[in-house]
């Protein structure tokens, strides 16, 4: 394509549109979403662990870095997950994170003619934006234009239709992450009364999922935070969840097999639980408060819920019961194909749009 | 600095073909509907805002009566102001209204100064048919003087 476009005899129209891409650089993933080629249907995911290992060359003693899953597997007592807040807190972590970002798409082949639509959550940190908006601006995509939308709204774009039928809606998003929950109405496109929390996250779940492993294997076995993790997102359940085993390796020799019965379970009940308090007693009075008009509208449309929690079997429909019993009203929770993914397409959809302007 | 929350709201209704929120999307009627009409989730919101309207006043060092000796002079105060009359005239119509506003003086609620002046703002809301005012009505106008008391 790049040969046909340099023929300067031909007249054709050669696409030179920018390529949509929509970004979130989560605290646990980050996706990027965008179409190949302008002329197919296929899009690429690059979903990858945000994280990055910083390593030297045998050989040539050189500095080098391994990013996402690959750090993770071969490097866990050096990899550095640097968004663990949501947002990189300081220089250091900025500078860990821009090269992060660097590499990323530098494997991939991001395109750098690109319009770019990042997908950030609404946090009160502006040192932290600062330090993010810094990465995204030492990257070389979105040379085009580049936008930045809450979180919860690119989240429930996917959600609420095949196309941005969300921005002509008014309704409620709750985008439940790795280090926050966040909700939100939005009245076409506006945003109203934002609101975060960072007392019930999917962080917390892991965390308990330790806790709760040390009970009930009596203190015999001890998980770290990644394996929590991993046991919440290969084996949680919620209504349909079956009991598992692993094993570890003792000190001085043997291994010990363990069953999971309650503790993923446990985990996830308290996060319910938690959620659909923030969501009813904290959210929605504030809503209430200040538009009841909203209010009433938003709770009689569907209520959209993405994030990672989101992608946990049976999750999103235990939320909605639990929120219709404390409201006493029905409530209908709509959930994107790919909850986890969600934001990013959302946010490829508005770039999409800013493309062909 | 890429900031979420200052994105523009135009910008994307322009570029996804939405439209501009309408007057019907407003808020005018947001305390016009009657308690009765609400359900128990909506009753437990009001029961929030009524806390905390008492929380703020506990705040600006208790109640005392006239709880309303005068109004707060402030744009805040005088968009409260109006928009608890237009709830008044909204349920009963602008005599039950000004009927309401005298008996919240008689129970010391307001003081003669600040019914006089609240009496004259109703001049200028359109009169409506409206129907009699209840114990919950009273309940929430009592949520608005207190919240016009914290905001003294």
């Amino acid at each position: 394509m790049a040969a046909e476009s340099e023929s300067a005899d031909d007249d054709s129209f050669e696409s030179s549109n920018p390529t949509p891409i929509g970004v979130k650089l989560g605290s646990t993933r980050t996706v990027l979403r965008y179409l190949e080629n302008a002329d197919s249907d296929e899009l690429t995911t690059v979903r990858t662990l945000t994280c990055l290992a910083l390593y030297e060359d045998a050989i040539t003693g050189e500095e080098k870095a391994l990013f996402g899953e690959q750090a993770a597997a071969e490097y866990p007592d050096r990899v550095q997950y640097m968004l663990r807040s949501g947002l990189p807190e300081d220089d250091e972590r900025a500078a860990l994170a821009g090269r992060f970002f660097r590499e990323l798409l530098s494997a991939n082949g991001v395109p750098s003619d690109s319009t770019v639509v990042y997908a950030i959550p609404t946090m009160d940190n502006d040192a932290g934006l600062e330090n993010l908006t810094e990465v995204i601006e030492s990257s070389n995509i979105g040379a085009h234009t580049m936008r930045a939308y809450p979180e919860s709204l690119c989240g429930a774009i996917p959600a609420m239709g095949d196309g941005v039928e969300a921005v002509d809606d008014v309704f409620i998003s709750v985008n439940m992450g790795s280090t926050n929950l966040e909700a939100c109405a939005y009245r076409r496109g506006d945003q109203l009364v934002p609101f975060s929390t960072g007392s019930v996250t999917g962080n917390d779940v892991d965390r308990r999922i330790v806790a709760n492993v040390e009970e009930e294997t009596q203190g015999r076995v001890h998980v770290d935070l990644t394996t929590a993790r991993e046991y919440k997102e290969e084996h949680g359940n919620v209504g349909n969840f079956e009991p598992f085993s692993d094993v570890i390796q003792q000190p001085g020799g043997g291994s010990h097999e363990f069953t999971i019965e309650d503790s993923v379970v446990d985990a996830l009940d308290w996060y319910l639980d938690a959620a659909v308090n923030e969501v009813a007693n904290e959210f929605l009075p504030e809503l209430a408060n200040d538009y009841m008009k909203v209010y009433q509208l938003s709770l009689n449309n569907d209520v959209a819920v993405t994030g990672g929690m989101a992608c946990i079997p049976g999750l999103a429909e235990e939320f909605e019961r639990r929120l219709c019993e404390e409201l006493d009203r029905d409530v209908n929770v709509v959930v994107p194909d790919e909850p986890d993914l969600a934001a990013a397409e959302g946010a490829r959809r508005i770039a999409e749009k800013l493309a062909g302007q | 600095m890429l900031r979420p929350s200052d994105y523009d709201p135009k910008e994307l209704r322009a570029l996804t073909g939405a439209a501009a929120p309408t007057h019907a999307d407003e808020e005018p009627d947001r305390w016009t509907e009657p308690d009765d009409f609400l359900g128990r989730a909506d009753a437990r919101v009001r029961a929030a805002q009524v806390e905390d309207a008492f929380l703020l006043q506990a705040a600006a060092g208790g109640a005392s009566r006239p709880y309303l000796p005068s109004l707060p002079d402030s744009v805040v105060g005088t968009q409260l102001v109006l928009d608890w009359l237009r709830y008044l005239v909204g349920v009963g119509g602008r005599e039950r209204a000004r009927e309401a506003l005298a008996f919240y003086r008689d129970v010391e609620w307001l003081d003669e100064s600040v019914e006089d002046a609240l009496a004259a703002y109703l001049e200028a809301f359109d009169d409506t048919e409206g129907s009699r005012l209840s114990v919950g009505h009273h309940r929430t106008s009592l949520l608005f003087v207190a919240r016009l008391a914290a905001l003294r």
